[in-house]
């Protein structure tokens, strides 16, 4: 046989962990599943403590995930599975039955009741509360069962290396994915009708009982689940196709479909629970409120452009009218208002008002979708709707709505580019090579020997106000020499100062070296000295 | 998959108006954002994911060409996977394509490698480029994404010649040349004292005046090189069982001529009648097929590495077909060329017919090299024709048979 790919470790390390976790999360489904059953049980039947069935629900789903892995390469009719399964139903119903009788009375409950089915087995043995564990329990065990053998399909990616290099068969997983899919809504859709029901105290026969408060989280927690389900089911068809076409994949896909994953339906989530799930107001009313919007903001609109307009004409009337008779103020425009709605649970009225239009909105965009893509895959639909009159007006208005949001979209993104450059380019001509504002220098920004000409400079400006200027032939020295002259003896060492410092600017000067920036300090305390000195002068 | 998914969704629906149960709208927010943000989000991965190719579209023979595919994310999103697949030409490469599976974060960019040889002469496309993407949930079928084709061109052998005598009477060039007829002005050779009947305008002054005698200018004698090189690929002029090898051979020999006349700084065209991948054939913009000779590829007279560039770009895609015949190419052609223009003609076979368009060249004083690639019956008498009407004739049958310029 030949030696597998390398990519092949990266396919049996992620099918392993996808495996796990994909038989975990359908064994959280059906306990989610369980515990609807268990509320249906405890309004049908109110009066044992039924709760337990949650837990013998999560218990047979663990079973049937491991049985079915026990069972998986065993033909399906043969013996050997018959024989297992048989001998399983079994240990489960012993299991049951033990479980119920210990839990109501103890071992001694247990011995006293089996000591009454020798007498009449099948009355004494199969009671209401042992019939309906036992209906949870095949239920939560044919669901797992279902679930498990099809996510079986999805695994072998290994076998299916060695298939491919023995160019051997392949399956079609996509259906596969197709099944689970469908199997996940429609049992969805069950408990759905269910957990309504339970909420709605619909049922016949204890409409007098209170509604069932926690379905409904167990069942947004089997629809999380399930999507979650998808995703992973998703992955392992992708990777089987690209096993087979030899597609080679990262080391940390897995972990990235994983995370990714977590993340998207954690974000689904938080925005599904945020969203309105009730409105305050009805389609109609909320069109109409819709409606009232936009006119009033039209107006608004107009107002504001006509009222310049109008007090410019009013004052011109007015001086023609000679500027005797008053004329009424324009009123201002007024910022658009909605009509009071009905607040339902005491919450503002814009709030309300908002929620309304969000859930009608959403709920027409996916009655919407629907028909529209129903329409796309049933052409002979398609093609008699386009033939009627009114279709076209409408396609075409679309069409000119759409152009026309996409050349305004367009236009304010050309400007709103155009005008970021422009600022951009503006923020770069007022900035001085130092930084800052036109016209302020930050010395900071200076190298040192910058900072050491400034200081200089500075010397020969203030000496400038001092009637001291420098000639235009003169050079350092030699103006050093002439601002020596006209100093305060005070304080004493100034002219050394000014010494070192016109030294310090030759230096900057004309020399290729770095200037270190000990130097630009002491240009700073000799400048400062001078500056004093200078000042006593004037 | 989307149906199914519309069918419950619609049944979910259904189910909130009878139950009027707030959790039951929570479920459909769950179900339609699964799957409107899926698909928008695998639908933004396929806008923002860039894909380019980098590589040196051109390659001599035998080098090895590496090339890079960079893939970009541009939006701040993550994409979990996308597929890249990019089709080789088997010539070149060991696998016919290159499939890897990316994930990229966001701005993330991924980069794969991969070398081609260049084994063979040819015009190979590369590509297409293509990127397939789909949603976390598979509720869509993955959307693909395909980038334009990219080429590599492999040129031609060439073989480098160092002796080549090829004749020309082109006068004026940088090529010294023995006869005094092709002074060149602008080369002076020497100086010599003033004899009468020299031209006044060959007195060098300054010479005289430093020597004290009238000294005149001595000019070089230099020729140009205006090479003109006929490639025939038509098929039909080829022997049937080596068609292939000899037109090869054909090519080879051009490109290896074409490459010593550029070094050699002097003019060189190319004319051939063989299919050009990337035009020539096309109709022309009124609609028509272009008449065969107008389907002639023809590159003017030029100088210089660019120049060459170009001749062996033409070389390494041009490819024998049935085509015009090289009488016929000769004698458009021919009388296009200037006076003292060296025509080196590649075929496979001469006839009778091609010796008398030769002849006529010869009498428009252009200079006649004839090549014959590949074994052809009759190669002695083909000798003593040429020899009889004065033009140099080559047999090469091999590529080792160019040693003889070599030398």
């Amino acid at each position: 046989m030949k030696p597998l790919a390398p990519w092949l470790a990266i396919f049996r390390r992620s099918e392993r962990w996808l495996a796990f976790a994909a038989h975990g999360l359908v064994v959280l489904m059906v306990a989610c599943v369980a515990m609807v059953l268990r509320q249906l049980v405890e309004r049908v039947l109110p009066g044992p403590d039924w709760s337990f069935l949650a837990v013998a629900g999560l218990l047979a789903a663990i079973e049937a995930a491991l049985a079915c892995r026990v069972v998986r390469y065993l033909p399906t009719f043969g013996n050997d599975a018959l024989v297992y399964r048989g001998v399983e139903w079994v240990v489960m119903l012993i299991v049951a039955k033990m479980w119920l009788e210990l839990r109501s009375g103890g071992l001694a409950g247990l011995l006293d009741n089996a000591a009454q089915w020798g007498v009449s087995f099948l009355e004494n043995f199969f009671t209401v509360e042992y019939g309906v564990a036992l209906l949870v329990v095949l239920l939560s065990w044919g669901l797992a069962t279902i679930f498990v053998l099809d996510l079986q399909e999805l695994e072998g990616d290994e076998l299916i290396a060695l298939t491919r290099q023995e160019e051997g068969g392949r399956s079609d997983r996509r259906k596969v994915h197709q099944r689970i899919l469908e199997r996940f809504f429609g049992v969805g859709v069950a408990i759905v009708v269910l957990a309504g029901l339970l909420g709605q105290d619909r049922l016949l026969f204890h409409a007098d009982t209170p509604a069932g408060a926690n379905s409904q989280g167990y069942v947004a927690a089997y629809f999380v689940l399930g999507l979650a389900l998808l995703c992973l089911t998703n992955f392992a068809v992708l990777r089987a196709a690209w096993g087979y076409e030899g597609v080679s994949t990262p080391a940390n896909l897995t972990v990235r479909w994983t995370g990714h994953s977590l993340v998207f339906l954690g974000l689904l989530l938080l925005v599904a629970l945020v969203l309105p799930t009730s409105y305050a107001l009805g389609f109609l009313p909320t069109l109409g409120v819709l409606l009232d919007l936009v006119a009033a903001a039209l107006l608004f609109v107009v107002a504001l452009v006509l009222t310049p307009v109008m007090l410019l004409l009013g004052w011109i009337f007015s001086l023609l009218q000679g500027g005797g008779t008053e004329t009424e103020p324009l009123p201002p425009p007024k910022l658009p208002e909605i009509s009071p709605a009905l607040a339902a649970n005491g919450g503002p009225s814009w709030l309300e008002v908002l929620r309304s239009l969000v859930f009608w909105g959403l709920f027409l965009g996916i009655i919407l979708y629907a028909v529209s893509h129903y329409a796309r895959q049933n052409r002979i639909l398609a093609d008699a709707l386009r033939r009627l009159a009114g279709w076209r007006w409408l396609r075409e208005t679309w069409e000119w709505l759409r152009s026309t949001w996409g050349g305004w979209h367009q236009t304010a993104r050309v400007a709103w580019r155009a005008g970021m450059e422009r600022l951009r380019t503006a923020r770069r001509r007022v900035r001085p090579e130092a930084g800052g504002p036109a016209g302020w220098l930050h010395l900071r920004r200076l190298s040192p020997r910058q900072r050491v000409l400034f200081f200089y400079l500075a010397l020969v400006r203030r000496g400038d106000d001092a009637g001291l200027p420098r000639r235009p032939g003169q050079t350092p020295l030699e103006y050093a020499q002439s601002l020596a002259s006209g100093l305060p003896p005070d304080p004493p060492g100034v002219e050394g100062d000014l010494a070192a410092l016109t030294q310090a600017f030759v230096e900057a000067r004309y020399s290729r070296h770095d200037v270190p920036a000990e130097q630009a300090s002491r240009a700073q305390r000799f400048w400062e000295r001078l500056r004093q000195a200078l000042r006593r002068r004037v | 998959m989307t149906s199914s998914y519309l069918f419950f969704l619609l049944v979910l629906l259904a189910t909130a108006a009878v139950v009027r149960g707030d959790f039951v709208f929570t479920v459909i927010y769950l179900f339609v954002g699964a799957m409107v943000a899926g698909h928008w989000w695998s639908g933004r991965a396929m806008k923002t994911v860039k894909l380019r190719r980098v590589f040196e579209p051109r390659a001599f023979l035998g080098e090895d060409v590496p090339v890079r595919l960079e893939i970009h994310n541009h939006s701040l999103l993550p994409v979990v996977w996308v597929r890249v697949h990019d089709g080789l030409p088997l010539e070149l490469a060991a696998h016919n394509t290159v499939n890897r599976v990316v994930t990229l974060g966001p701005r993330g960019r991924a980069h794969l490698e991969y070398v081609l040889h260049a084994r063979k002469r040819g015009f190979y496309p590369i590509g297409p480029l293509s990127i397939s993407s789909g949603d976390l949930l598979g509720l869509a079928a993955p959307r693909k994404r395909e980038e334009a084709l990219d080429s590599l061109t492999v040129y031609p052998l060439i073989v480098p010649l160092t002796h080549v005598n090829l004749p020309s009477r082109s006068p004026q060039g940088t090529l010294r040349h023995t006869q005094p007829v092709f002074e060149d002005p602008t080369r002076v050779l020497s100086k010599r004292d003033y004899v009468a009947g020299d031209s006044l305008r060959r007195v060098d002054w300054k010479a005289s005046a430093a020597v004290g005698r009238l000294q005149v200018k001595q000019f070089e004698p230099s020729i140009a090189l205006h090479t003109v090189i006929f490639l025939n690929l038509n098929a039909n002029e080829y022997a049937w069982n080596a068609r292939l090898d000899a037109a090869e051979l054909g090519i080879v020999i051009a490109a290896s001529l074409a490459n010593w006349v550029t070094a050699r700084k002097q003019t060189l065209g190319l004319v051939s009648n063989g299919l050009d991948p990337l035009g020539s054939l096309e109709d022309s913009p009124s609609g028509e097929a272009e008449a065969p000779l107008q389907r002639l590829e023809r590159i003017p007279g030029g100088k210089g590495r660019g120049h060459l560039m170009r001749i062996l770009d033409v070389l390494a895609r041009i490819q024998p077909a049935e085509s015009v015949s090289l009488v016929d190419v000769l004698r458009q052609e021919s009388p296009r060329l200037p006076w003292g223009a060296t025509l080196v003609l590649i075929t496979g076979q001469a006839d009778e017919a091609l010796f008398d368009q030769l002849f006529q060249a010869r009498r428009r004083g252009q200079n006649v090299v004839l090549v014959i690639a590949g074994r052809v019956p009759g190669g002695q008498e083909i000798r003593q024709r040429a020899q009889a009407f004065g033009f140099a004739v080559y047999l090469f049958q091999t590529e080792s048979d160019l040693d003889v310029w070599r030398r």
